[in-house]
């Protein structure tokens, strides 16, 4: 049996626990809301007469420092929901703790790359690639400042309901949630920044 | 339960490090600056194989139910249709707007 299962409070008529399946759904509807964005992002890019190649316009080494992070924080994220199988509290405690501090890192460096912008004069409104660059990653990020205020939600009430039977499923859809975006960064960041 | 945990944990360190890797090519790729094709396909390439990593791996998707795959399949299906419908029809119906010129429109003096 897979780490997944051992988690079934209720009788669903599925033979999955509804919060998961409740979560993959809502995953479903927002790879459609990013991927119409994509959508977006390769008709402008054809119908332009110019385009820059991402690393002439933005940081490929912040970028790239802002990957690695959010893969580390998918990491410790499921290290964090398998301590909660095996009922290691301090050591699910830290790898959520982490993952918190990794999203609040990863929102750090967009801010500074986006001042710097701001700085320049750079907004959503200096030509089409800017503006969806800065509607991709903002959407982006308010997921990663969403994921980041559920994640300390959960870590807080852990205080009191660590004990409660549901409890690993609520973080086992957090974490769900996590990582789809983390692999949304997986795919803006080539996008954007590397072609 | 202990082993299997273990292993669990192992498992995510070694996917932890084809990731770190994985971005590690992605990145070093792009300071080939490679034509404007092939930088796309290497691109969507290694992104598509970390995701699978992620999807598979940290999200459990190799040991869920056939129900979660089902669901996925049909989001796949849908989204590939989203992507190819606008983009064939801005391509191939309206050649002008593709290349940034749009038709001028005639007026006339009263």
């Amino acid at each position: 049996m897979s780490n997944g299962q051992a988690t079934t409070v209720e009788i669903s008529p599925f033979a999955i626990p509804n919060g998961r399946l409740g979560m993959w759904l809502f995953i479903a509807s927002e790879i459609m809301l990013f991927a119409t964005l994509f959508t977006s992002y390769i008709i402008y890019r054809i119908a332009s007469p110019e385009w820059p190649r991402g690393w002439e316009v933005l940081n490929v080494r912040l970028g790239a420092i802002n990957t690695y992070i959010l893969i580390a924080s998918s990491v410790t994220m499921v290290l964090a929901f398998s301590k909660t199988l095996t009922r290691d509290r301090k050591w699910f405690a830290r790898f959520l703790g982490i993952t918190i501090l990794l999203g609040c890192v990863f929102l750090v460096i967009k801010s500074f790359e986006y001042s710097a912008k701001f700085a320049h004069g750079i907004s959503p409104a200096t030509s089409i690639f800017y503006a969806l660059y800065f509607t991709i990653t903002g959407l982006h990020a308010l997921h990663v400042f969403s994921g980041v205020v559920i994640n300390s939600t959960l870590l807080w009430l852990s205080r009191k309901q660590w004990e409660k039977p549901f409890f690993a499923g609520r973080i086992e859809c957090a974490g769900l949630f996590w990582h789809f975006v983390d692999v949304v960064w997986i795919f803006v960041f080539p996008t954007l920044y590397l072609i | 339960m202990t082993d299997k945990n273990h292993s669990s944990i192992r498992i995510y360190l070694w996917i932890f490090g084809a990731l770190t890797v994985l971005t590690g090519v992605t990145v070093a790729v792009s300071y080939l600056h490679l034509p404007l094709g092939p930088a796309i396909a290497l691109a969507i390439l290694i992104a598509t194989l970390k995701a699978s990593l992620v999807a598979a791996y940290f999200m459990h998707l190799r040991f869920e139910r056939v129900l979660i795959f089902g669901l996925l399949a049909m989001t796949a299906f849908i989204m590939i249709i989203l992507f190819i419908v606008p983009i064939t029809a801005f391509v191939g119906i309206t050649p002008s707007a593709a290349i940034g010129h749009p038709t001028p429109i005639e007026t006339h003096d009263h």
